[in-house]
């Protein structure tokens, strides 16, 4: 390659030509074929920017910006600009092909298109090919089969069909099942599952399953897992880290859905299109518009100067979402380019963006400092009865402050009037810019104030979620006092531009500077199997593509739905990649019965109960945990499911279980959360901060965990410390790390030790070490302790409230305690 | 899970990746490690290490943004050393190691508003949460010493994108940094979490014995399970963390010669001076990755008097850090790091300030492997804009990654579908600064 170029370079300099096809065959097409082609070819397989450069036809054509030659006009020919690198992002070829090329074959280039471009090469430019759109064979695209039920050798293992099709699977590998787990950790592993509470001392396990399904702890439980996927927190993230402080009431309303054995299919309906759906009452009408919380709750970065951008990246994240947790796709891949790995491509990207953008999200954030993208949220109905946390303003305090916020509105207007975009700043103070902000943040947080209650001082119920938005665009508001920012940092433009219900302009690149022609809002091609959208004049199309999201004909909803439920009984899924379905996921372990369950759970009317009920009634989830050499030497990861995956707990469970052995757990769900008992402002920062980072790690009470604080970038220690993870991202399935800080918090932290001495303290009531201890081990383990542990815990010596307290955070420690098997 | 393999899945695994896949060619004889020193708020290049002639000739004149005035430096400058560097009075300290320093004066980022740009610098997103270079590096390499976290930040801002600064992100969660302190609480008051006993040694240990015994119990019962000895082993670490983590923070350990040098104990200098001590002892004991926070250098107004106050907290203890390490046979292989997520207008905001500028701004980089003495990039004679040699922040990344030999293109990790990258699509390893 390099010998070659400096032989073109020396040819160059030796002998400058017009440019004919002579010219073409030695002085270009030898650089396109060892430079270019590579990447944009149909030898290669690539056409990297949708561009091939192997044709005449290819090269003219171009990619997706437009044509690489022009003949004759060296402007329009973005080859040129591309080769002198202009912009170091774009240049090419890219320094990972060899960087740069050399001036003097860039002049022959600049040569060959001046003098017409001379290009002999024949043929037609394939169809556009890039890899996703090849991968419609994949099996999550295809319908489902309705599998039958297998026969297998062993007939007396299987209780349900769900075995048999387990059972087919391990003999066709020459495997069997090892045997069944004893009551004690049976008892222990469907508490854990069901309700993330270990079990009583003293639990019977008469009617069990039915009474453990029906409690309120399963369904806190279940929505936690459900909060993982619709990467559900009280603060915004991104740039500045302002608190959503209704947020907790779409964490209730999925714990409600979830305790009601809401349909699933219905469950995702309200979660996209809550609002467009129709009503009887005015809490019926509020559960709706809670639900569509789903879709205001993710990251976004506040801070941004430029609105329209803010919309985009708004939409995007409901994409991202939307796809990953409900269909297992990352359609938001397609957003700059077509997806890399599944057939979506970036038409079918901005087919659903119009749906977003056509969405008006309120996810309120009036408090944040440097929120230039705040909304205002939704009124609740007033006839819904909504709870609100308790806090509440004096009257008389209200009326000062709205006092005072007209006057702080008075004298931004006018400050912001004297001071026009790009003017040297006047007036009598000759403010700074910075004077300016700190003017425009007073009035903000001011009017959180006043809003946030009503005059009687009592704080109004109001909702996160979405709208429509208008079918026309309301009057653009003019640039001027109170529009965006003003000052130094002034936002670019008055609104996004997306005002109205409308399809959205393919951008190129995914940028917002280069708008393409605008695609009608719809649904993938390819997965949506030829369906189309029939979205009604004046609606954005959520509720249409909703439908089709909670359709039994989608080949993905209900398969993935399933998958997850098994993965959080098992400890894996079918489907390893819990939360990517796509060609880059993995394929399923056993496809029948992810099928077969899929059509149940259908047939079943979308019941979650109804699944985990069928799932953990089999024989294999009974199974025990332990090792067998013959099964480990062929499936050493167990992805047949041979025995049960033994698991640390989370984080929650962790938690929750200590309270609970400790005696100290509060079963009553408080009403809000820290942050919703907090308000509106920024989290952490030294100015306007409603709370401290700290204080959201620190933050403690005696109720489940799932009702801590849930703040972005910042966590409760407890849940921080044990995988919790990043709520900004769709998460299906957690880590399960096993580090030293892990052992530190456990060893050392306040918290464990307190548990640990009102765990000592309870057990102290009763009389004698062998029966206290017993005692000790039924609660942290839920079973008796084995001989050799009795003898072990004698030798750390005494019977008093000190020696219990170490005896019990020594049980918290243990792997029997973290562990599930 | 043998020992083995736990050490190479635990946070304080030694080389998680093995990297001989991933090398890059630079100078790997010898482990690098980073120390960087991030100035939040941005301080002003054309104030302390691009010296603008032209600005101080033109001050009052209309500057390259319309309806904008120069403000020319206040400070003067000098050429120092044989690389003849250029640095202002502000320095006068750091300017006797000029030989030691490498300026990149072409730097450029995206976004001119500190949280995004601060995001950026971290994890070259400002719009996405991505691992951190800190997580990225520890991915990569892995920890130096199985009894501490393999990176670690000092007193972090806790807005500006938090956590997510020293994030791992979708990484595997032990490549999270671990944060020690806050920012604007003195370093010496800060902690890790946990590490303290709250009882004796021996009990404890007796402690720590039975639950040992435990697990040990439940290993024999259940004959193999990875988890469980991964478990052991974390107690174990965690017992010995809580015996080297105190004793490397403890700043008592040095003379008072060394503390001196860092300028401990003058009101000035004494909490800059204390985190890049730290900072010393820390990738001394192993750690890979030490990043320290310092701010504030957002000067919008008053600059006359902010800026050298900012800059006489870090002046001496960066002299200290440089002449330290050097000292101690470590500049070698450790990379520094000197810089802020923009620079400032060459215009004035209101009679004493500068705006924010992210068209060109200065960072210097020192040891590890960089071409001492050297500068790159060029921004215009006004310092407004980079017109040479221009370094964005994926390219920063790229030879960052690169000085500790990562490839940034090959350095991935898979998630959500696709292999994600530090530098994105992006980044080009400035080979000009490699020595």
């Amino acid at each position: 390659m390099k010998t070659l170029l400096s032989i073109l370079v020396a040819i160059s300099l030796a002998f400058p030509l017009r440019a004919d096809d002579e010219f073409f065959e030695s002085r270009i097409r030898p650089v396109l074929v060892e430079s270019c082609y590579g990447c944009h070819s149909q030898e290669a397989g690539k056409s990297k920017g949708g561009l091939l450069l192997d044709t005449r036809e290819g090269i003219r054509t171009g990619g997706d910006n437009g044509p690489a030659v022009v003949p004759g006009d060296l402007e329009k020919s973005l080859i040129i600009a591309a080769i002198r690198w202009h912009d170091p992002d774009t240049g090419m070829p890219p320094e990972s092909k060899g960087g740069k090329l050399p001036d003097a074959v860039i002049t022959d280039f600049v040569t060959w298109i001046r003098d017409g471009a001379a290009d002999p090469r024949d043929g037609k430019v394939a169809a556009k090919v890039y890899d996703g759109m090849s991968a419609t064979d994949w099996w999550a695209y295809q319908p489902m089969a309705r599998p039958a039920v297998p026969t297998t050798e062993n007939q007396t293992w299987a209780r349900t069909d769900i075995d048999r099709f387990i059972l087919a699977n391990l003999e066709a590998k020459g495997l069997e099942p090892v045997g069944r787990a004893d009551t004690a950790t049976l008892v222990r592993r469907l508490s854990l599952d069901l309700t993330g509470l270990p079990p009583a001392e003293d639990v019977s396990t008469d009617k069990l399953l039915d009474r453990l399904l029906d409690s309120r702890e399963f369904a806190e439980r279940w929505a936690r897992h459900w909060l993982d996927v619709a990467r559900y927190a009280e603060t915004t993230g991104g740039d500045v880290n302002v608190t959503l402080p209704e947020a907790w009431r779409y964490r209730d309303y999925v714990i409600d859905s979830f305790h009601e054995d809401k349909p699933f299919d219905q469950f995702i309906r309200e979660q996209i299109a809550g609002d467009l759906l129709p009503v009887e009452s005015g809490p019926e009408r509020a559960e709706h518009l809670i639900a569509t919380g789903f879709l205001a709750i993710g990251t976004k970065s506040l801070n941004g100067t430029d609105p329209r951008q803010f919309a985009v990246d708004l939409a995007d994240e409901q994409i991202d979402a939307v796809s990953q947790a409900f269909l297992g796709m990352t359609v938001s891949c397609a957003r700059c380019h077509d997806h890399k790995f599944d057939p979506i491509s970036q038409r079918d990207y901005t087919a659903m963006a119009g749906i977003f953008l056509s969405t008006e999200t309120r996810f309120g954030t009036p408090g944040g400092v440097r929120a230039r993208n705040a909304s205002t949220l939704i009124e609740a109905p007033e006839d819904a009865g909504l709870a609100t946390v308790d806090r509440s303003m004096d009257p008389e305090d209200w009326r000062r402050k709205n006092a005072e916020y007209e006057d702080l509105v008075a004298e931004r207007d006018a400050t912001l009037a004297s001071r026009g975009p790009g003017a040297r700043p006047s007036g009598p103070m000759e403010m700074t810019g910075f004077d300016v902000v700190r003017l425009i943040t007073q009035t903000k947080k001011v009017e959180m104030e006043v809003t946030a209650f009503n005059s009687d001082g009592t704080l109004k119920p109001r909702i996160l979620g979405v709208l429509d938005k208008p079918e026309t665009a309301p009057p653009a508001p003019r640039r001027g006092p109170g529009m965006g920012m003003g000052g130094p940092n002034a936002s670019r433009r008055a609104t996004s531009g997306f005002d109205a219900i409308a399809d959205s302009p393919l951008f190129i690149r995914g940028s917002i500077e280069n708008e393409s022609d605008t695609v009608p809002r719809g649904l993938p091609e390819i997965l949506a199997h030829g369906k189309t959208l029939d979205i009604p004049a004046g609606s954005s199309g959520r509720l249409e593509l909703a439908e089709w999201i909670a359709s039994p004909e989608n080949t993905l909803t209900a398969r993935v739905i399933v998958n997850r439920v098994w993965h959080w009984l098992f400890g894996r899924g079918l489907v390893e990649t819990v939360d990517n379905f796509g060609a880059s996921g993995a394929a399923p372990s056993n496809p029948e019965l992810l099928d077969f369950l899929a059509h149940q759970f259908i047939a079943d009317g979308w019941s979650l109960k109804t699944l985990v009920r069928r799932i953990v009634s089999s024989s294999v989830y009974q199974l025990d945990s332990m090792h067998h050499e013959a099964n480990h030497l062929v499936d050493p990861d167990n992805h047949l499911f041979w025995r049960m995956n033994a698991r640390r707990l989370d984080a929650e469970t962790i938690r929750d279980a200590m309270l609970a052995a400790a005696g100290q757990l509060d079963f009553d769900p408080p009403t809000g959360s820290l942050i919703a008992l907090a308000g509106d402002g920024p989290i952490g920062g030294d100015r306007f901060r409603v709370l401290t980072e700290d204080e959201i790690e620190t933050a403690d009470h005696l109720h489940r965990s799932l009702y801590l604080p849930i703040a972005r970038t910042v966590q409760a220690e407890s849940l921080a410390i044990f995988d919790f993870g990043d709520p900004s991202i769709v998460r299906g399935a957690r880590d399960t790390t096993i580090v030293p800080p892990q052992a530190l918090y456990l060893m050392n932290s306040e918290f464990v030790t307190k548990m640990a001495a009102a765990m000592a303290e309870r057990i102290m009531r009763t009389p004698g070490f062998d029966q206290r201890f017993d005692l000790a081990c039924r609660l942290a383990y839920g079973r008796p302790p084995h001989p050799e542990e009795t003898a072990a815990a004698k030798l750390l010596g005494g019977d008093n409230l000190e020696t219990w307290t170490r005896l019990c955070r020594a049980l918290f420690c243990s792997a029997d305690f973290l562990f599930l098997n | 899970m043998n020992r083995r393999h736990f050490l190479q899945t635990s946070s304080l695994g030694f080389g998680w990746l093995g990297l001989s896949a991933l090398a890059s060619g630079a100078a790997s004889k010898s482990p690098k490690r980073v120390i960087f020193l991030c100035m939040r708020g941005a301080p002003s290049h054309v104030d302390t290490f691009d010296y603008k002639p032209r600005l101080d000739a033109d001050s009052g004149k209309a500057g390259p943004r319309p309806g904008t005035e120069l403000l020319g430096s206040r400070w003067k400058f000098s050429q120092h050393g044989q690389s003849g560097h250029w640095i202002s009075e502000l320095f006068p300290e750091l300017s006797t190691c000029a030989d030691d320093l490498c300026f990149l004066h072409g730097m450029q980022t995206e976004v001119p508003a500190h949280p995004q740009a601060y995001l950026q610098l971290h994890t070259g997103s400002s719009q996405f949460v991505r691992p951190s270079l800190g997580a990225w590096t520890h991915y990569g390499l892995g920890s130096l010493n199985e009894n501490l976290p393999g990176f670690i930040t000092l007193s972090p801002p806790s807005g500006l994108g938090g956590a997510q600064n020293y994030g791992s992100s979708f990484l595997p969660a032990q490549h999270q940094g671990t944060r020690i302190g806050i920012e604007k609480r003195p370093i010496a008051s800060a902690e890790v979490a946990n590490l303290k006993s709250l009882q004796t040694a021996a009990a404890q240990r007796a402690e720590l014995d039975l639950v040992n015994t435990l697990n040990r119990s439940k290993l024999s019962r259940e004959k193999q399970d990875p988890q469980v000895e991964g478990l052991i082993e974390s107690y174990e670490l965690a017992y010995r963390m809580q015996s080297e983590m105190p004793g490397v923070m403890d700043l008592e350990k040095e003379s008072e010669a060394t503390r001196r040098l860092y300028g401990i104990g003058e009101t000035v200098t004494d909490d800059f001076g204390r985190k890049c001590l730290l900072a010393r002892r820390l990738v001394e004991a192993g750690v890979r990755f030490v990043e320290i926070n310092h701010g504030d250098w957002d000067h919008h107004f008053n600059l006359g008097e902010a800026l050298p106050a900012s800059c006489a907290a870090v002046d001496l203890p960066l002299r200290g850090l440089l002449m330290d390490l050097k000292a101690r046979g470590l500049l070698d292989d450790t990379l520094v790091i000197w810089g802020g997520e923009f620079g400032r207008t060459p215009h004035a905001e209101g009679q004493d300030g500068r705006d924010h500028n992210v068209k060109a701004f200065t960072m210097w980089m020192a040891g590890g492997g960089v071409k001492a003495g050297a500068r790159y990039g060029t921004s215009d004679d006004y310092g407004y804009e980079a017109i040479d040699g221009q370094v964005s922040i994926h390219d920063w990344h790229a030879t960052i990654l690169h000085l500790l030999g990562l490839d940034h293109e090959a350095l991935t990790y898979r998630h959500a579908g696709r292999d994600f990258r530090l530098t994105d699509v992006h980044g080009r390893v400035v080979r000009e600064i490699v020595g």
